[in-house]
């Protein structure tokens, strides 16, 4: 599942489109989009914002294995030699409020070029500026926010350079022209997370095994660290001997336990079964 | 589409004008350069996932400030030897064995290589004054002579003990890369170790490293050259038909190396320290040799007692046709 957080309904429309994702209803206070497989957030602008858009689509989520999350929107460039209307998968974001760095993992090959990026809490003009990289408004919080849920291989963040730390507000036309422009490259690079994931998610369960699992840890009654160590147990087990669940689903047609101690008892004598 | 080898390379600023970084810099010129504090803000991130990474790896150029030399660990083999001390030169390696516990020990699958070898050395000169001698193993948490062709710390590490009184080093490696020390004069003061498994177990749990072929072609050069070499069966592994695969594999390898050229062959099981199984469990949850039921002796985890029994009387038995009694070495 692919997850994708704007800033503004201007830079996420070209994504909207090339996706036919769909307004979800009840969204608030982020208005999102969606689709089978992919979610897209527009978070507004700041830092904050940015962080509690990304906390909002992954709060409770199951499966976060599964996802990719991916912050796309435009940038300041100190740099001059940056050119207007060019996309850069950013390797470093830096918070100058906290000094804070984050690092998410250049594993994805893509034909973007790359860049740091600088996270401020307000628009920074050529008089403040004090880096020589691009500037933006939400990076940091997107990656603070992101680091909590995800690994550094799941995350990323794309910026497109809008201006030269100018004061005049770009028009929406013109941002979603500067997004569209880049559309065949940030979706090959979406193709590339996916992919990287997919290729991770090799399980040796199947949904049949898990829910036979589930329904003996409830029919034995077991403890959370008990179900843990099943399920670890079992995982070898598969593995290691390419048997059915047969084992496993003969103790759903035993007696429920009545008793912490049968419970206990049955648990070993699984294990056991297991290991044997 | 993954980026190649080391696309990425972090590089301390502390650690900026050493000479090995600019070599490395040139064999990787394509590479993108990003600037560190220090190597722990990539090496030590939360939440990194071992196997993504190794399908990726970048490279971490750092100093290492402390634990320059460790003292050797219960698990590892200490040949008789005393003072018995190991160092990380390099985190990581360029191999992927199914079974390897720098899995279960590190957050990342990216490589560390420390430049300021020259405080390594230091480090062990300070030792050797209150010891005297000691017995050092340079290739442990890597494999050194993989990387020679990128960093010749193998070479420089032979000729660092070669001149210093009091100091035996271990160089342990499972590359075939010989020819890049080969100019080199045998030492007394190092032991060139060759760590080799059965064809079937390279193929199958060994990804990314020679062939038992290429190995043995190694070691027989080294010996040629007039070494003394190592040889550790270690870890064994349990697999299908053991008891078959390995007896077969250990003739195979004398068939091929000069006994003369043998100084002694360490022979033990797959045993790991208990918390780094953990982690190696759930990173490497498709292998079929960290599936198996091992047992948990104190802080480490292995085959049963009996099984280990089984396993090392079968082999040293086996070992023993070739060699003397003394120069097996059971790691328990």
């Amino acid at each position: 599942m692919l997850f994708i957080v704007s800033a503004l309904h201007c830079e996420a429309r070209p994504f909207i489109e090339y996706f036919s994702l769909k307004k979800d209803s009840g969204s608030l206070p982020f208005d999102t989009f969606s689709s089978d497989d992919c979610c897209l957030i527009i978070s507004g602008i700041g830092r904050v914002r940015s962080a509690m858009a990304v906390a909002s689509l992954l709060s409770g989520k199951t499966g976060l294995n599964e996802m990719a999350l991916l912050n796309i929107g435009i940038c300041g460039s100190a740099d001059s030699k940056k050119q207007v209307g060019e996309a850069f998968f950013i390797n470093q974001v830096v918070d100058t409020q906290t000094g804070r760095k984050y690092f998410p993992d250049c594993i994805v090959k893509t034909l973007l070029k790359e860049s740091d990026l600088h996270t401020f809490d307000a628009p920074v003009s050529k008089a403040t500026q004090t880096v020589t990289s691009l500037v933006d408004m939400e990076g940091a919080g997107f990656c603070q926010a992101a680091s909590m849920f995800l690994s550094t291989h799941q995350f990323g963040c794309v910026k497109i350079v809008s201006d030269h730390l100018s004061a005049d507000i770009p028009s929406k036309s013109f941002v979603e022209e500067l997004i569209r422009d880049n559309l065949k490259q940030i979706t090959e690079l979406f193709d590339g997370y996916k992919s990287l994931i997919k290729s991770l998610l090799a399980h040796p369960l199947t949904k049949e095994e898990l829910t036979i699992l589930a329904q003996v840890m409830k029919h034995l009654k077991l403890t959370d660290y008990q179900r843990s160590l099943l399920k670890n147990d079992y995982m070898a087990f598969r593995v290691r001997t390419g048997r059915d669940i047969s084992i496993v689903d003969d103790f759903l047609r035993s007696e429920p336990p009545t008793s912490k101690d049968q419970s206990k008892r049955a648990f070993n004598e699984l294990r056991s079964a297991l290991v044997k | 589409m993954l980026n190649r080898l080391y696309s990425h390379i972090y590089i301390e600023k502390a650690a900026r004008g050493a000479p090995e970084i600019d070599k490395l810099l040139a064999r990787f010129s394509d590479a993108t350069v990003i600037e560190i504090e220090t190597y722990q803000q990539i090496f030590n991130r939360s939440r990194q996932n071992f196997r993504a990474q190794k399908a990726s790896p970048a490279l971490i150029l750092a100093k290492k400030r402390d634990g320059l030399l460790y003292r050797g660990s219960d698990v590892a083999p200490d040949f008789g030897q005393e003072n018995f001390y190991y160092n990380a030169l390099i985190l990581n390696c360029l191999y992927d064995c199914s079974y390897c516990y720098l899995q279960g020990m590190y957050n990342s699958a990216n490589t560390v290589i420390f430049v300021n070898k020259e405080d390594f050395f230091q480090a062990v000169k300070e030792e050797l004054k209150i010891k005297k001698s000691l017995y050092l193993c340079v290739s442990y948490d890597s494999d050194l002579l993989a990387f020679e062709t990128l960093i010749p710390y193998s070479r420089q590490w032979i000729e660092f003990a070669d001149a210093t009184p009091g100091l035996l080093i271990e160089l342990r490696t499972k590359s075939a890369n010989f020819k890049s020390i080969s100019d080199l004069k045998p030492s007394e003061s190092v032991v060139l170790a060759w760590t080799l498994s059965p064809a079937s177990v390279v193929e199958r749990h060994e990804a990314k490293t020679p062939s038992l072929t290429a190995r043995l072609r190694a070691a027989r050069q080294a010996i040629e050259r007039g070494w003394k070499i190592r040889l550790c069966f270690d870890p064994v592994l349990r697999v299908k038909d053991w008891d078959k695969v390995y007896p077969e594999f250990i003739g195979q390898v004398f068939s091929q190396l000069p006994v003369a050229g043998i100084r002694d062959v360490s022979l033990g099981v797959f045993r790991i320290n208990s918390q780094y199984f953990k982690r190696l469990r759930n990173v490497r949850i498709e292998s079929e040799i960290i599936s198996y039921p091992f047992e948990r002796a104190g802080q480490i985890f292995t085959y049963s007692k009996k099984e280990q029994e089984e396993m090392l009387e079968r082999l040293s038995a086996e070992t023993a046709r070739y060699l003397p009694n003394e120069k097996i070495v059971l790691c328990l």
